[in-house]
């Protein structure tokens, strides 16, 4: 049967079509069955499981290495059955390494990454496929399901035009624009955010985003936490193919953990996007070898995204993290030029907006309503005593990075990442204070009616 | 555990193949034919399925089959030898009729698997294993999968 065996036409199976079930058997005959957090595609003749929880499993395959396991098909609901022979159990290398991220985002759906660990993965020789039951049915009709539209993915002329889009932006907030709205135009992917790292390279912020309820411009997500955590931490794409199942079969071994006493219950991490969103794809945007950000799409279709998309979103991944990076570069060199402007007078009449400041974390509150928090509230916060002091509304990124009260490092500060952020977050909050860029490394800030600036002391 | 294994929880069954190999499979059913307390249950399984297994018509052969809720994953596995082989029944049909209701009730509401989809794969011949239990085990995903949870059927 082995020389019939095509693996890749499963291709949907391996993306996370849980609970896959393996059976195996005691020296003395006895079978066993469990559910597999994940099954890996390893080659065309070989798949690899995750060895977790596995001990009777284990001890079954040390007397006998031979196992049956089911596979589903998440998008037809077809079911495929393996017979496989024992080969080897790895410990690194790119099998593990490809199969530890699965399974760490897996874990990190419900805040598990530190406990639910992959201690090995197995890999197997598949010996024989078969689909179950053979679909054949009495009145020689086929039970096969219709075989879903296969998605070609974005050809290179988009991708080219994509790429020719994003090299002809001159500023940080056209770039992250023109990237996901061309993502959705030219490349079809209709719900996807851009995510930058911070200062300090320990969590990301959302820069922009398109196709969801709320643009959610400002909103972080710790390296290392969820798809897009994982794949910033370990700079490797995360596609996630099955989010529901994942997510149940993550609550479930959670519950577990904390029914051992193992781990307290805590909250889950709250992954913003698309609701019910049942693929997500994130990949690392790096340049020269950096992490830069992370480019991610999500779809309500199970396993909606192939190796294709994985290349597709990789190469926009890395034209946008060179981009900025430039962007970026050429800002600072232009702002190092700018002489500080001159002040301009306050307005003192119009609506009263009441600003609340809070020194713990930067967090700022508009009329009571949360805005911004960290190093962007902590931007903000100094332009408006600024503003409020002496009436300036012309500022350049140069004094705004020299401020001491926002403890910026020397090196990769982020100052206009976060200044587009908060550009765009008074933009999507419409709040009536505006910032407008006036020229390179220069901006404005617009105050609409008068303000009354509160700060809470840590 | 009555209840548990004749809700709509999804079934697999595990056996031995004549050459000794695992085999997984399917059940479409299963049902405490003497009541909760009893150690015998009636699992249905497709008969082409079955002839895969290495069970005799007359008793013998290791079974062991795993019931896990759909909803949340919560999972028992039950262990024990073949009793027996039989034709189902008028019961034996009615709980795998309601079994199927549950089941792919369950699945379309957590997944949104169109129940069509999941009809096709009910086999058209169906058989009886009748299977009597000596072990249960918890199999729920996690640290305690494999547990032991009673000597018998409770």
């Amino acid at each position: 049967m082995s020389g019939e065996i095509d693996l890749r036409r499963l291709e949907r199976c391996f993306a996370g079509a849980i609970p896959a079930v393996i059976c195996t058997r005691s020296a003395a005959g006895e079978p066993n069955i469990t559910y597999l957090s994940k099954v890996e595609l390893v080659d065309d003749q070989r798949v690899a499981l995750s060895n977790q929880f596995l001990s009777k499993t284990a001890t079954n395959l040390a007397e006998h290495p031979r196992a049956s396991v089911i596979l589903l098909d998440p998008a037809t609901h077809d079911e495929y059955r393996l017979t496989l022979a024992y080969e080897r159990t790895e410990r690194r290398g790119r099998v593990f390494e490809q199969l530890r991220r699965d399974v760490d985002a897996i874990a990190a759906l419900s805040g598990m990454q530190d406990v639910f660990r992959l201690r090995a993965a197995d890999i197997y020789r598949v010996v024989e496929l078969e689909v179950v039951p053979p679909n054949q049915r009495r009145d020689g009709t086929s039970g096969a399901a219709p075989a879903p539209a296969v998605d070609a993915g974005p050809g290179v002329t988009r991708l080219a035009a994509l790429g020719a889009r994003i090299s002809r932006c001159a500023d940080l907030d056209t770039l992250v624009r023109v990237t996901v709205d061309g993502l959705a135009e030219l490349l079809g992917y209709q719900h996807t955010s851009l995510l930058l790292l911070d200062e300090r390279g320990e969590r990301l912020f959302t820069i922009a985003s398109h196709g969801f309820e709320a643009e959610g411009v400002g909103s972080e997500i710790p390296l290392g936490e969820g798809a897009v955590g994982i794949a910033a931490a370990q700079g490797s794409p995360v596609r996630v193919g099955n989010q529901l199942q994942m997510t149940k079969y993550s609550r479930s071994v959670r519950r577990s953990y904390e029914e051992t006493g193992e781990v307290r219950p805590g909250r889950e991490v709250a992954v913003p996007g698309l609701s019910n969103a049942d693929s997500r794809l994130a990949v690392p945007a790096l340049a020269m070898g950096q992490l830069v950000g992370v480019l991610v799409t999500e779809s309500r279709r199970p396993a909606a995204f192939t190796d294709i998309d994985e290349a597709a979103l990789t190469m926009v991944a890395s034209i946008v993290a060179v981009a900025v990076e430039a962007v970026r570069a050429e800002e600072r060199v232009a702002a190092a030029t700018s002489p500080a402007p001159a002040a301009a007078g306050v307005n003192r009449g119009g609506r009263l907006t009441r600003v609340r400041f809070f020194e713990v974390d930067g967090s700022t509150f508009l009329d009571g309503d949360y805005l911004i928090k960290g190093v962007a509230g902590r931007i903000l916060w100094s332009l408006l005593q600024q503003h409020e002091a002496d009436g300036r509304i012309e500022f350049t990124n140069r004094e705004v990075r020299l401020d001491p009260s926002l403890a910026l490092p020397d090196f990769r500060d982020n100052l206009e990442s976060r200044l587009i952020m908060l550009k765009r977050r008074l933009e999507e909050r419409e709040a009536p204070v505006r910032i407008t860029k006036t020229g390179r490394g220069r901006f404005r800030l617009e105050v609409d009616g008068r303000l009354a600036l509160e700060s809470v002391g840590a | 555990m009555c209840a548990f294994f004749s809700s709509g929880c999804s079934l697999i069954v595990g056996g031995l193949t004549p050459e000794g190999e695992p085999f997984a499979t399917r059940a479409w059913g299963l049902r405490f034919p003497d009541g909760a307390g009893s150690d015998r249950v009636r699992i249905v399984l497709g008969a082409a399925e079955l002839d895969r297994l290495a069970v005799a018509a007359g008793g013998g052969g290791e079974l062991a089959a795993t019931g896990a809720n759909v909803l949340s994953l919560h999972s028992v596995q039950l262990k024990g030898e073949v009793d027996s082989i039989e034709a189902v029944t008028e019961e034996d049909l009615e709980q795998h009729r309601r079994f199927c209701d549950l089941f792919f009730a369950d699945v379309e509401r957590i997944d949104g698997t169109e129940r069509w989809l999941m009809d096709r794969l009910v086999p058209e011949d169906l058989v009886v294993v009748v299977l009597r239990v000596r072990r249960l085990f918890d199999q729920t995903p996690g640290p305690r999968a494999g547990r032991p949870l009673a000597a018998g059927p409770a």
